[in-house]
């Protein structure tokens, strides 16, 4: 028998934010506010106040003019000022300004001279635009060993825009930390600044302290819950002081893993029962009802218990409510009804964020602002278990759309229902003749931008190619901003001028949609770092070729009509796709 | 968007009347003494332009022109038209080496549409079954994986006497089969012979290993599976492809054979 050997246990700050965060700096720190008016004795002693700020910050030095956080950036850390202004730009710089690609659409005389130009030289790049020379306004450059991207001209740039400014000891960024959405302004640095960066985690933990989480809540309330809860239909008639009430008494609460990704790769691996049993409990069912439950951000998985295992019914994303039904049954149930509990279990796939709303408000703030014909039928056939306990009933919400279980479960698994753009292969119709991916590569200068490879479910392969994802984890730690989603079509690309290779989305992306390439210049010599003499890298994907005029040519070129890319959260379209008939 | 059903209804009954509408013309022209086959042979030479159609759109990918699907369906049933109206021109018996030459490649470019569109509609299923998808160009590099992982199951079982016989049965038996791609009449015909008679001899390798022996075997077993599945897929994706080939390559060879066809046609069509 192989011997044993004994390694210390993996800890929790293993891999702090910064590892010359020094002792010096934690405890000066911790003697500025807000720190200095925490309660350390609310920290347990495993993660203590002192270790939050040496593990989880950092102290980050900007000059004039570096972009902080780049609007419509998916956000990982808040940033607290120490010294020197920051300017918050109310008004949206242009994408260019932002170091991202502005994507025109080519004529059709330009894409059809394109599509004939021939290029033998795979991944070639313009040099000056590999060095971010050609970008106007926007260059990176290095401060602290960090790649930084910042406006030209500072001054100029503010002062045509509506912009606030913020001071020392001011917090910003918090809300797309905490909720992984995207930040809603741009935030450039007016005087050389110095930043405390605090990675979501530690955020989490910091939240331990009561005022703390007030302050923080109270920024979320006034800044974004509202319309966060606006934007849920069953809001949609409530009175403005009743929506101020409700948001009041709504919690906020935050279940499973944010760098979800990280961990993907082992959950899916594991049986289908163990993987949902490791999925963070958000709702059981046949508990008592006694909170409404919107989804913020992530997805969900909606559970019914089935023999010794569950039984996937569908999924929530943002803006989907949970437990309604039940509470709608309940407030009109009669006096010595039973009330209904839960009739399914919810779950956090991945990560969600979610909002809370007690029974009590919903019944007296909400339902009586929901048209009769709005609010949900009753449950008609509830279940009891052996002890005499409701359980759940046999309900078919999605399910119900041609789409089985397995299929629903096998999505929800390789969290695939993430996609908002999937490509699919019908591989019962696929002769593997590969025009697809020559079409690819005719609309990328020769090379193509995905693999006819994945993950298969019976005749439909999910082909590994960038899905432009509802939740985009290649977004989050992009130091330049170079991928960024369109805020017109949603296409998430990269743009080759700002992307310095650093391999950050590549690595996060849990489908293995970005692949990092080596470049060449315009003759097709390879391009190296004039220091290491390693090969330059830059990463590549799919952009949905939203450049070109007919769209996404792969779609195009399939001569038996066996590709599709597709919305996985439309459902009733994806299993229309699937049940057709063969012609 | 047209659904693939009507789309389907729709091509037939379109094909169905151009058909009809073709005869009633050709017959009208020979009840009036005029000169059909100029008529029905220039329907020809329009068609046969048709169908080179796809090709073109398949280049042309970034246009707007609607999905290639939609243009290859398009392009069987102008080909059905055409092997229509190419009954009509030509009657029956045939005479001249020229006529016969561009009647026979006719014959081939049909018979090869056929084939490829049969093809198209059985291979996909069959490929499905067979194991894991793979990509046709990755082949070599998959047979080699596999070679290399043979080998090492042999190597390990070489090191120990209870699975001895398994090393000296791959040594004798299966390095080719592992290491080459299939023959020729493999390709033609790809049939699971070779995998049986691989399988069958494995198993009755049994008798003579022990425990360790054993699970090494159905290791190999497994493997000539996985090799066979590997085989089965290369020679159909390729058989595709081949028939494909022929389909295309015969079609420019008919046009210019129509090219001089035509020119011939209008030099002597008064002798």
């Amino acid at each position: 028998m192989l011997e044993q050997r004994a390694i210390e246990r993996p800890k929790r700050w293993d891999h702090p934010l910064d590892p010359s965060m020094s002792n010096a700096d934690s405890m000066w720190l911790l003697s500025q506010p807000p720190f200095s008016r925490m309660d350390p004795a609310r920290f347990p002693s495993s993660t203590s106040l002192a270790d939050i700020i040496r593990n989880d910050t950092r102290i980050v030095r900007y000059e004039p003019g570096d972009i902080v956080v780049r609007e419509g950036d998916y956000g990982s850390s808040a940033f607290m000022i120490l010294t020197g202004e920051v300017r918050v730009l109310l008004t949206g710089l242009e994408a260019r300004s932002l170091g991202r690609q502005t994507t025109q659409k080519m004529t059709w005389w330009e894409a059809l001279k394109d599509s004939f130009r021939t290029n033998n030289v795979p991944e070639q790049r313009q040099i000056a635009r590999v060095q971010g020379e050609a970008t106007l306004g926007t260059a990176v450059r290095e401060v602290d060993h960090r790649p930084r991207v910042y406006l030209q001209d500072v001054d100029t740039i503010l002062r045509g825009f509506e912009s606030e400014s913020l001071g020392s000891n001011e917090i910003f960024g918090e809300l797309a930390a905490m909720t992984r959405s995207p930040n809603r302004f741009t935030v450039v640095a007016k005087t050389p600044a110095v930043l405390l960066e605090i990675r979501w985690q530690g955020l989490r933990l910091l939240r331990r302290d009561p005022k703390f989480k007030e302050y923080l809540d109270l920024r979320y309330r006034e800044n974004s819950l509202q319309l966060h809860l606006r934007e849920c239909p069953l809001f949609q008639h409530l009175p403005q002081d009743r929506l101020e009430l409700v948001a009041a008494a709504t919690e906020l609460v935050s279940f499973g893993e944010m760098e979800w990704f990280s961990e993907y790769e082992k959950a899916r691996k594991l049986d289908s029962r163990d993987q949902i049993n490791s999925e963070p409990l958000i709702a059981e069912e046949a508990m008592p009802a006694d909170h409404m439950i919107i989804i913020r951000a992530g997805f969900a998985r909606l559970s019914h218990r089935q023999g010794g295992g569950h039984r996937t019914l569908a999924y929530l994303g943002k803006g989907q409510a949970f437990g309604q039904r039940e509470l709608a049954h309940n407030h009109r149930r009669r006096g010595k009804e039973e009330p209904l509990p839960y009739q399914e279990s919810l779950r956090a796939v991945g990560f969600v964020d979610a909002l809370r709303i007690p029974k009590h408000v919903v019944y007296d703030m909400i339902f009586p602002h929901v048209r009769s014909n709005e609010l949900w039928e009753d449950v008609k056939k509830p279940r009891y278990d052996s002890t005499g306990r409701l359980v759940a009933d046999e309900i078919k919400i999605q399910d119900s759309e041609n789409n089985n279980t397995a299929l629903l479960e096998f999505l929800v698994d390789q969290r695939l229902i993430n996609g908002r753009q999937a490509m699919i292969i019908d591989m019962d119709r696929c002769t593997r003749c590969d025009d697809c991916v020559k079409a690819c590569a005719t609309t990328h200068q020769g090379n193509p931008r995905f693999t006819r490879s994945g993950a298969q479910f019976g005749p439909w392969m999910f082909a590994h190619s960038c899905m432009h994802c509802e939740d985009p984890v290649c977004m989050i730690g992009c130091p330049t901003g170079a991928i960024a989603r369109n805020q017109e079509n949603g296409v998430i690309a990269i743009n080759p001028d700002t992307c310095i290779g650093c391999s950050t989305c590549s690595q996060s992306c849990p489908y293995q949609n970005i692949n990092m390439v080596e470049i060449r210049d315009e003759v097709g010599r390879q391009l190296v770092d004039s220091g290491t003499q390693l090969p330059i890298l830059q990463a590549t994907k799919c952009d949905l070729c939203q450049a070109q005029p007919a769209g996404p040519a792969c779609q195009n070129a399939c001569p038996h009509d066996a590709l599709i890319r597709i919305d996985m959260s439309d459902l009733k379209k994806l299993g229309k796709w699937m049940g057709r008939k063969a012609a | 968007m047209m659904g693939l059903r009507t789309r389907r209804i729709f091509s037939i009954v379109f094909t169905s009347a151009a058909l009809l509408t073709a005869w009633e013309g050709n017959r009208w022209l020979d009840d009036h003494l005029e000169r059909s086959d100029f008529y029905t042979g220039y329907i020809l030479v329009v068609a046969v332009g048709m169908l080179f159609l796809l090709s073109i759109r398949k280049k042309l990918l970034v246009l707007n022109l609607g999905p290639v699907s939609g243009w290859l369906q398009a392009h069987q049933y102008i080909g059905v038209f055409a092997l229509g109206i190419f009954v009509m021109h030509c009657g029956w018996p045939i005479y001249g080496i020229m006529e016969t030459i561009l009647a026979s490649t006719f014959l081939f470019i049909s018979g090869s549409g056929l084939i490829t569109w049969y093809l198209n509609r059985t291979i996909p299923k069959k490929l499905r079954v067979a194991g894991k998808a793979h990509i046709l160009e990755e082949t070599p590099a998959i047979r080699n994986q596999l070679a290399q992982r043979a080998y090492a199951v042999a190597i390990t079982a070489a090191g120990r006497a209870e699975s001895a016989s398994l090393a000296e049965h791959y040594g004798n038996q299966l390095v080719a089969f592992f290491q080459q791609p299939r023959s020729l009449a493999y390709l033609l015909v790809p049939t699971g012979r070779i995998r049986r008679s691989h399988l069958d001899s494995l198993e009755r390798l049994d008798r003579y290993l022990g425990p360790n022996g054993r699970t090494a075997r159905q290791e190999m077993s497994q493997l000539v599976q996985e090799k066979d599945d590997l085989d089965f897929q290369e020679a159909m994706q390729k058989r595709l492809r081949i028939w494909k080939s022929l389909h295309t390559t015969m079609l420019w060879l008919f046009a210019i054979l129509v090219a001089i066809h035509v020119v011939l046609a209008h030099r002597f069509h008064g002798a």
